[in-house]
């Protein structure tokens, strides 16, 4: 309960606001002209505060996790499986020697080395001596 | 007890409409009502009756908004919060946040925590630290500074036919 003191309007106000007032207050303050048109201007002020359109939130919407069938991630981890085999089997296969390049081949299988034009024989004793150790 | 979800899904349209008409931007309430709730969902939640805990809600709200105002990204001249009624109710809601920008900040937040979110009189005293008396007599010095300012726009609006509801 309210007390006698409140004016007409705290009455009014603590009524559209749901509080327990003094019904004999309340009368009286409904019975000036000026406190009907208090209650009317209260809940119009009420109707225009509260009018303001819904919240969305501006964070994307969050999908939902659908769990996945067991063949659907048995058939995944196959093909995964079998991918990662095949990789690694080309990475390692030994490739031929793409066409268009030529076999290197020894130059003396090539080209012959011409024929001596003057022939110098060195004799042991004459042009050199042979001496054991390494001096 | 309520987890950090359970609150998003109870509170998310109270707190983003407080803040709304708190900052007066649609934009910057969203990101600010996202704040909330990351907070909310880092925070380990109280163990306390559900008045309890929205307070608790809207005063880490509260605290947002007024650390926003403080480090003065407050962008008043931008668009206001995305009403859904017609030309003429957007004039006085435009009319409406000029008067809420006049009104002293704990003034205008319990104001608005009363009106665009329905907090009782207990609730707005727990979320803005001040008594349950301190609140009824704030909320009646509020609605009277509005009413002064909105004038016949406001008993226009009402000429056009009013209802009794609550706030949620």
């Amino acid at each position: 309960m309210t007390n006698d003191n409140e004016t007409g309007t705290d009455i009014i106000g603590a009524f559209i606001d749901g509080e327990r007032v003094d019904p004999a207050a309340l009368k009286a303050a409904l019975a000036r002209p000026e406190g009907r048109d208090y209650l009317v201007d209260l809940l119009a002020l009420r109707e225009l505060a509260g009018d303001v359109a819904p919240f969305v939130s501006s964070a994307p919407p969050v999908r939902p996790l659908i769990p996945l069938p067991r063949w659907a991630a048995a058939a995944a981890l196959i093909a995964c499986i079998g991918g990662g085999f095949l990789a690694g089997t080309r990475a390692t296969r030994v490739t031929p020697a793409p066409a268009g390049t030529t076999q290197v081949t020894p130059p003396d299988a090539r080209v012959r080395a011409p024929e001596p034009t003057r022939v110098v024989r060195l004799e042991p004793g004459v042009d050199w001596t042979e001496t054991s150790g390494g001096k | 007890m309520a987890t950090a979800d359970v609150l998003f899904a109870q509170h998310r349209e109270g707190v983003f409409r407080y803040l709304c008409r708190s900052v007066g931007q649609a934009d910057t309430a969203r990101d600010l009502t996202q704040e909330v709730f990351l907070r909310v969902a880092r925070s380990p939640v109280p163990e306390a009756e559900p008045p309890a805990l929205r307070a608790w809600v809207f005063k880490i709200a509260r605290n947002l908004a007024i650390n926003h105002a403080r480090d003065g990204q407050r962008r008043p001249e931008t668009a206001d919060p995305p009403d859904r009624s017609g030309p003429a109710t957007q004039e006085l809601a435009a009319a409406l946040r000029q008067a809420l920008e006049r009104l002293p900040a704990i003034e205008r937040d319990v104001f608005l925590m009363r009106e665009t979110a329905g907090l009782s009189y207990d609730e707005i005293a727990a979320a803005c630290e001040i008594t349950p008396d301190a609140v009824r007599s704030r909320l009646q010095r509020a609605r009277g500074h509005l009413r002064e300012t909105l004038g016949g726009a406001l008993s226009a609006r009402g000429a056009r036919g009013v209802r009794l509801t609550m706030p949620r």
